[in-house]
């Protein structure tokens, strides 16, 4: 193969390297989101109140990943000034760190709440439809940073139909839930408790949905959020 | 449970160690003898159409049937890797490669629809209707008021020496160089500063009304002060004037051009929306090229 086409690195090994920095930074903070998602569902499912108080424990963690990739991306930009794929890549970095910080909020608040619901008694409904959405939204948010991790449009496209589960999963669980307390208000903190915790999955299910259409652009250069509202050109 | 969902998301982390590749990596194949520019080469109404260009120098060819159209007020930049052919090309737009012997120019290229390689063609009237700056700025030894007069002069442009004034405080003034020297027009045009050279070359390249100005690599021998003048002036003069630079900074391509055009071993590969051009290129060339991919 002629080498004027061997295409696959920069001239610049340090480019490469920084670029690989920042999306290595980018999954492992994605990871760490991931397992506080998945902490968090845990501890409100069993109860357990020491796996909840870890879960708030590591946010600070996650936020001062967030604040380190924003620095090293604004390092690349301003000495690189990176074009074309480079560019697609460091922009979807940025945004995903802050989709990505938002879940590890969510998965905070669903901590709280598990701690709260452990301090002041179960919640009379909602755990078996916290944990059927709760388990589609660890599926979301593992495909979502997979397909960042491999580039993967498909998978990224995947994400992007899961929610419409996640979304009426959401809605039939919060109906029901309403209707328990519409029934019986004497547990009305508990439920709502547990209705909040609904609310984060399906937010956290919204911010997959984020990081998977940054995905497509970044690989496809087509900025494909808000698609159902832009005119038809 | 949650352990091994951890271990999921280190090994995703490893996962990402693979070095960034860009997609859709072309062999030698795809710039071949009968390669086609990808994009919007071509435009409605074009000030100049190429169509067909081919150059050599003696055995040698040095760019390989180029089509691609300039539309009239707008600034394209040509861009790629040393040796592509992006200078050869633009030189073929004002003849100004009719001054080496050996080289060869195939193919049509129209002004305005007038074919500019008809023997009817005065290529010194041509000059002054498709201006060039060049790399290194190259006043005459003369005074900086002769350096604009000269051409209008020649061209009998002017008959009053009041017309003649006027042409040389304009085109001072649309260089954006008059506020700087309009106390010394008599001093000598070498005796400016590199920046003010440049302005001073433009300024005499604008004094004949051209219908377009040539840029090769306007900026290279300046500093980022003079070049950031030049390219406002870019801006400025794009209102009136049709402008074609080649540039070897791609930020500085991205900044000033409406249009960009990507040459790869005398290929025209790609033309499009400078926007376009940098952030989604449609050939993988040109994003390796735009991304410091080429090894």
């Amino acid at each position: 193969m002629n080498e004027n086409l061997n295409l696959h690195k920069h001239i610049s090994s340090q480019f490469n390297d920084d670029l690989e920095r920042v999306k290595t930074s980018v999954l492992a903070m994605g990871g760490l989101v991931e397992a506080q998602i998945n902490d968090s569902i845990t501890a409100l499912i069993e109860g357990d109140s020491r796996l909840a108080q870890k879960v708030r424990d590591k946010e600070r963690a996650i936020n001062s990943m967030e604040l380190d990739i924003d620095a090293e991306c604004a390092t690349i930009l301003a000495l690189r000034q990176p074009a074309a794929s480079d560019l697609r890549m460091l922009l979807a970095a940025l945004k995903s760190i802050t989709d990505i910080e938002r879940m590890g909020d969510e998965a905070k608040h669903i901590a709280s709440f598990a701690l709260k619901l452990s301090e002041d008694g179960e919640a009379g409904a909602g755990y078996e439809e916290f944990e059927k959405i709760g388990k589609r939204v660890r599926k979301m948010t593992s495909d979502a940073f997979d397909s960042f991790a491999r580039f993967d449009v498909e998978l990224a496209r995947s994400v992007v139909n899961q929610d419409r589960g996640v979304d009426s999963a959401y809605h039939a669980a919060t109906e029901k839930l309403l209707s328990k307390i519409s029934d019986h208000p004497e547990n009305l903190a508990q439920d709502m408790n547990v209705m909040w915790s609904l609310r984060s999955l399906e937010r956290i299910g919204d911010h997959c949905i984020n990081i998977a259409e940054y995905v497509i652009y970044l690989v496809e250069g087509d900025d494909v959020r808000h698609s159902g509202s832009k005119d038809k050109k | 449970m949650l352990g091994i969902n951890k271990m999921a998301g280190e090994n995703r982390t490893q996962e990402s160690a693979e070095p960034l590749a860009p997609v859709n990596v072309p062999g030698p194949e795809t710039i071949n003898e009968n390669y086609e520019t990808v994009g919007s080469p071509l435009v409605d109404n074009p000030l100049v159409k190429c169509r067909n260009v081919n150059v050599h120098y003696g055995e040698k060819q040095a760019i390989f049937n180029v089509n691609i159209d300039i539309a009239k007020n707008e600034v394209i930049a040509m861009i790629g890797p040393s040796g592509c052919g992006k200078s050869t090309f633009l030189r073929c737009i004002n003849r100004m490669n009719d001054t080496i012997d050996i080289c060869r120019v195939k193919g049509d290229i129209e002004l305005e629809g007038q074919d500019i390689y008809n023997r009817s063609v005065d290529a010194v009237e041509l000059r002054a209707r498709v201006g060039i700056v060049f790399q290194k700025p190259n006043p005459f030894p003369k005074s900086i008021y002769e350096n604009v007069a000269y051409g209008p002069r020649i061209h009998g442009l002017v008959n009053r020496k009041s017309d003649l004034d006027d042409i040389v405080e304009n085109s001072l003034k649309r260089a954006g160089l008059w506020d700087e020297v309009k106390d010394d027009l008599d001093s000598s045009g070498t005796g400016l500063s590199g920046g003010q050279q440049q302005r001073l070359c433009i300024a005499r390249t604008i004094a004949v009304s051209p219908d377009i100005i040539l840029m090769d690599e306007p900026c290279s021998a300046l500093d980022p002060i003079a070049t950031a003048r030049i390219e406002q002036l870019i801006a400025d003069l794009s209102k009136n004037y049709t402008i074609a630079i080649v540039t070897h900074s791609m930020q500085q391509a991205a900044r000033v051009s409406s249009r960009t055009a990507y040459f790869h071993l005398g290929k025209l590969i790609e033309v499009g929306e400078t926007e376009v051009i940098f952030t989604r290129p449609l050939h993988s060339l040109t994003e390796a090229y735009i991304t410091g991919r080429f090894g």
